[in-house]
């Protein structure tokens, strides 16, 4: 009886162990679909004699497919090379802690990872694939995929900051500052509920203030960090809180994503905000089509905030692990490139919703506008798109700016600037300390 | 004797791999990283010593702030759920307890039903019900004619804290009032008979019979709650990722931080540490607290 229950118990633990095991084998379900691969040394090829490359990304939403049906379409042109796609909303994670070969990786991410070590120069690999960074792509890449040693990044596309309006509510979009509060009167905001704009305390708010800031021309880096404590962005902030409190284009103390909600929302009571238009991201542009159908209208920014044209945006790349030494893997990822970035091949990425930033596939792009009409307004914004810098730590040096300085000034009433002044402070003194790490 | 000593260390040696791979050597491990310079990405830079805890303590870093910022967060919540959660739990037990025996088994399962739903489901309820803007309570509350301007349940402070507050219990409640119920169940029936042959209202009996009988499992309940409060993380990073700007953003949502965006796991891995500690403390003072009182009476 003993000896059966010690067994037993014996037999539990193992299965314990293999059950674990089991749990992580993700990646190996996935090479038995792609065809039995293994791993020895630094190289590996799948059953075939296929040599395979890992490819990670965040793409888990309606954009995934799209990526699928350029790699899918890769691996099945190919017998020597075998792209393995792993799509995870933790991507970034799962790159720095596993092996992967290849990644997708924002725009706003890759000065931390190229400051990190994490990404490989992937010049050679350009000219393996007969592609030229320099003259295939928009100018802007230049300004997040080139460093002073090289180039780490192969750049995807571009999204920028989009407008949207109701046509039902806006005859005429607005152009300017004054348009819009001539909008409130015409909407009659404060009885009504219905105002120009909304702007939430999360959702698209990181775009919000780079408007202000942007817009207002205002320079907000320094050296290795971001710089906020100066006057000019004292003012660009106090311009938004002006916005809310003084001139009512939006209403206070809206939530998240209450920019895009309340643009949508369908409530006919008066307990609800609604708004005329919304800066929001492209990729709202399904489902706000779904709900306003034809009366929803997409024009360019308004200068809301001053005169310098700036719309803020990001973007996807492809980049390479720095762990990658293999040649044929490299030689594999060439390939790959060469075959994606063929004009119709990466029209699938345009079918996503997103824009391509590989200049003959923007033309093919341009010409079906009706196809294609977020992609066609975001190309036309293109040349006046801000990324954030491409900094060390970026996007922890604004943190403090989206949370605390934001909320600062989203709900605060009787918002001083000295208040204000302590909180830009405060995120200059957090951003220098994380440059300097 | 032999094999009974092998079928003794076989049935003992499953806790004990459990206990050193899941607790004793990450615990080491934690102890180490807090004491080097350690980053997500770039491996263990070298021992450093106290200096990460000297960081979080006594500099005027980022870490410093986040964790004092973290700790009072915490606290609030602590203070804010704890009452509540404990007495309000009693309370419900003590009701329970009232009623007919029919009706105790449908009570019971739908107050503990709220503990079995995933705190993501919970987060989206709350949210969609206290949303300051279309939420559900503000539109009712409005076309009563209750209040006439929106209430920012989950936009602004100190209303947030009672969102977070409401959406805990409403959670979590059912769990602490099962024990309880557990406990009123053991206390013998003869003594309320007999207590109310005597003339005894319901708060002699409270005092005298209920919470002496049930003295245990409430300190228990104590405890692990402030605990578990301690430990809050789900709601405040499904409900309002930690907002408006870091005033709901408790300890464990800080030590996240630092580890996964500011790929710190040294300073982390000490934030931990400390956390631990404040916990251990509690408990201990807690236990001293009613010890005492256990002497007195």
């Amino acid at each position: 009886m003993k000896r059966t229950a010690a067994a037993l118990l014996a037999g539990v633990m193992a299965f314990s162990l293999t059950a674990c095991g089991g749990g992580s084998s993700q990646t190996g379900d996935t090479q038995a679909a792609g065809g039995q691969a293994s791993q020895e040394g630094g190289s590996s090829s799948d059953g075939a004699g296929k040599t395979k490359i890992t490819f990670i990304n965040g793409f888990t939403g309606g954009d995934g497919p799209y990526m699928s049906k350029i790699v899918d379409g890769f691996n099945q042109s190919q017998d020597q090379y075998f792209v393995e796609q792993l799509q995870d909303s933790d991507h970034y994670t799962k790159f720095k802690s596993d092996n992967f070969d290849m990644l997708i990786i924002h725009a706003d991410w890759i000065s931390t990872y190229h400051a990190m070590g994490l990404l490989r120069e992937v010049s050679d690999l350009y000219d393996k694939a007969g592609i030229s960074f320099e003259n295939d792509f928009h100018p802007i890449t230049q300004t997040y995929a080139k460093y002073d040693d090289g180039v780490f990044a192969f750049p995807l596309d571009l999204y920028a900051e989009t407008f949207f309006y109701n046509k039902e509510l806006i005859d005429t979009p607005p152009k300017d500052y004054n348009d819009m509060i001539a909008l409130r009167d015409k909407l009659d905001s404060e009885n009504t509920q219905v105002y120009p704009i909304g702007l939430p305390l999360t959702g698209d708010h990181q775009w919000a203030w780079m408007t202000a800031l942007g817009q207002s021309g205002c320079n907000w880096v320094e050296g290795e960090h971001i710089k906020m404590d100066t006057e000019e962005v004292c003012d660009a902030f106090m311009k938004v809180h002006d916005l809310i409190y003084k001139d009512h284009l939006s209403a206070a103390g809206l939530g998240d994503q209450d920019h895009y909600n309340t643009f949508v929302n369908e409530s006919t009571d008066n307990a609800n905000v609604k708004t005329a238009m919304s800066l929001t991201g492209p990729w709202k542009y399904v489902t706000a089509k779904e709900i306003l159908g034809d009366n929803l209208g997409i024009g360019t920014l308004p200068q809301i905030y001053g005169s310098t044209p700036c719309v803020p945006a990001g973007g996807h790349t492809f980049a390479v692990s720095a762990e990658v030494t293999d040649e044929a893997k490299l030689e594999g990822i060439a390939q790959f490139m060469k075959y994606a970035y063929q004009p119709d091949v990466m029209l699938n990425w345009a079918d996503s919703g997103q824009a391509p930033i590989h200049l003959a596939t923007m033309e093919k792009v341009k010409a079906q506008p009706d196809k294609y009409p977020v992609a066609a307004v975001n190309y036309e914004i293109f040349d006046d798109a801000m990324i954030l810098p491409a900094i060390y730590n970026i996007r922890e040096q604004v943190k403090y700016v989206n949370t605390n300085v934001w909320s600062l000034v989203l709900q605060t009433e009787d918002l001083t600037r000295e208040q204000l002044m302590e909180e830009l402070k405060n995120a200059t003194e957090i951003a220098t300390e994380l440059s300097e790490q | 004797m032999i094999k009974k000593k092998t079928t003794a260390v076989l049935f003992i040696l499953p806790f004990i791999l459990f206990f050193l791979m899941f607790w004793l050597i990450p615990f080491v491990y934690g102890l180490v990283m807090s004491l080097s310079k350690y980053s997500l990405v770039k491996g263990n830079q070298g021992f450093v010593g106290l200096e990460n805890y000297v960081k979080i303590l006594f500099s005027s870093s980022m870490y410093n702030k986040s964790f004092w910022l973290g700790m009072k967060n915490t606290v609030i919540f602590v203070v804010l759920t704890t009452p509540i959660l404990v007495l309000g739990s009693l309370a419900l037990a003590l009701l329970l307890d009232r009623l007919p025996d029919k009706l105790k088994g449908i009570f019971r399962t739908i107050y503990f039903a709220s503990y079995a739903v995933s705190v993501t489901a919970v987060a989206a309820v709350f949210v969609w019900l206290m949303k300051g803007n279309g939420g559900y309570l503000n539109n009712m509350m409005i076309n009563l004619g209750l209040i006439k301007k929106a209430i920012p349940w989950m936009e602004q402070q100190p209303f947030v804290w009672v969102s977070l507050t409401v959406a805990t219990v409403w959670w979590t409640i059912g769990y602490n009032m099962m024990l309880f119920v557990n406990a009123l169940n053991e206390i013998d029936t003869q003594l309320y008979e007999a207590s109310s042959i005597d003339g005894a209202g319901f708060g002699t009996q409270l005092r005298y019979i209920i919470f002496p009988g049930i003295k245990n499992v409430f300190f228990f309940v104590l405890m692990t709650t402030i605990i578990a409060s301690f430990n809050v993380y789900g709601q405040t990073r499904l409900m309002t990722q930690g907002g408006p700007g870091e005033t709901t953003k408790p300890m464990i949502m800080m030590i996240t931080s630092t580890i996964m965006d500011r790929n710190d796991l040294g300073v982390g891995s000490a934030m931990t540490i400390l956390m631990g500690i404040v916990i251990v403390l509690c408990s201990i003072g807690q236990y001293y607290l009613t010890k005492e009182k256990e002497e007195l009476r």
